[in-house]
This record gives structure tokens, sequence and C-alpha cells, in this order.
């Protein structure tokens, strides 16, 4: 898959004998729009309109100035913050 | 070479079924899915592009264009995109490229290691039976 950048953003290789699951390259292209224009990031499985994780560049502080009403408890790596899926809401998805 | 994400996909000219295309100025300010199948007429490649087709409509909402490509001659697409329509309904209503000197499949690294590199090595035959249990 490749951006408007022209950057190669997703590499899928399977074999002949296996054909690919077009669900999973959809589900990419969900979270790879979204994320390219928004500092977030989507967890295992993610689907449209579920909870997003705010991404782990942007600070604590930034993150609870840009998302007031998100659940800013952090995970087990101290800086993985989960969003409110209002954040996903707001995104571009499909 | 080994492409990685993030690296610049790299740009190339190349006859498809929609004519010849330059792939940077066809992507345009869309996304892209460059996707490669072995050989026209391969079984489980022919699922996957009636599939596509089928789906096409899922991609031009999410601004994404597809294209694929093989070592076939873009002009013999034709056959194959009947055989296609016949088994999967939909024919391929999006470009396949023609990569007859693999030189695409080389510079975005889509050869197997068992692949010796010219338009001769062994792919899968076409069974069409198997096109066939697909439909």
């Amino acid at each position: 898959m490749i951006g408007p950048d022209k950057k190669i953003k997703l590499i899928l290789v399977y074999p002949m004998t296996t054909g690919r699951n077009f669900d999973e390259v959809l589900r990419v292209v969900n979270s790879l729009q979204p994320t390219a224009t928004h500092r977030v990031a989507t967890p295992v499985n993610w689907r449209p309109g579920e909870d997003v994780i705010i991404a782990i560049s942007v600070t604590d502080d930034e993150a609870r100035r840009a998302y007031p009403n998100a659940d800013h408890t952090s995970m087990l790596f101290g800086d993985v913050k989960k969003s409110v899926s209002e954040v996903s809401e707001e995104l571009k998805v499909f | 070479m080994t492409l990685r994400l993030d690296d610049l996909a790299p740009d190339f000219e190349a006859q498809t079924t929609h004519g010849p295309i330059r792939v940077h100025q066809w992507i345009g300010e869309s996304w892209a899915v460059l996707f490669s199948h072995p050989k026209n007429y391969t079984p489980v490649c022919t699922t996957e592009l009636g599939y596509t087709a089928c789906i096409k409509h899922e991609f031009e909402r999410r601004a994404v264009k597809i294209i694929g490509l093989s070592v076939d001659p873009a002009a013999q697409h034709a056959g194959w995109a009947r055989d296609i329509a016949a088994t999967q309904g939909v024919a391929p209503n999006y470009p396949l490229i023609g990569d007859v000197d693999l030189a695409v499949a080389k510079l975005y690294d889509m050869l197997p290691a068992s692949a010796s590199g010219d338009s001769g090595a062994p792919r899968c035959c076409r069974q069409s039976d198997c096109c066939a249990m697909s439909s």
C-alpha cells in the first residue's frame, strides 16, 4: 500500500497457495488514513468507532488538553493512553 | 533491493490494460494498493482479482486506487479477464500491469526466493476446476 506521499505504508506478502483477506486490507486502510492525520494509533483488531490510543509521542499534558474527555488511565507501559470512543468519532472513519 | 515501510515507493513506467502509466503520476493525491499475482489464470489470483473488482467501491470511497500486476503482457490480460468474469461474476475494473520483464516485480521485491527471475519460472498452472470451485 502506497500513501499520497508515495511512501510504502504496508507490505503484505502471501504465498501463492493462500488467497488474501481483503477485509484486512480495508481494515488497515481504515487505520492508516486517520493515523496519518491524527496523533493516534489503533489497537489490535480495531474497527472504526472503537476506542483508539493516543500516540505515545503526545505528552500527558498535550493529551489532556487535546482530549479532555478521554480516559487517561495509563496502561501497562506508562505512556500508553487510551481515549474514549468520542475521539475515534472525530476521525474520518468508515 | 528490499523495500521497507516509509521507503519511497519506486516510480516506474508500465503498460497496463488501461494504457501506459507512470505510477507516481497515476497515484496522484490518492492512496494506492499495488498487488501482484504470479501469472494469468492462476486460480487463487483469479478469485482475488474477481473479489477486488466486487469491492472496488470500498476502495474508492476511501480514495484508494487499486492496480494489479503480473508478468503477462497487458494485451493478454483480456482473455483472463473473461475467465474471471465467468467464474467470479465480475471482470477486473481496474488496471492490470503487464510486467513482462519483471522490472516492477524486481523493483518492489515481489519475487519469492524460489523464483529464478525469468518469466519462464514455474508457477501455478491453469486449473479451471479450482476457479469454478470458488465462484
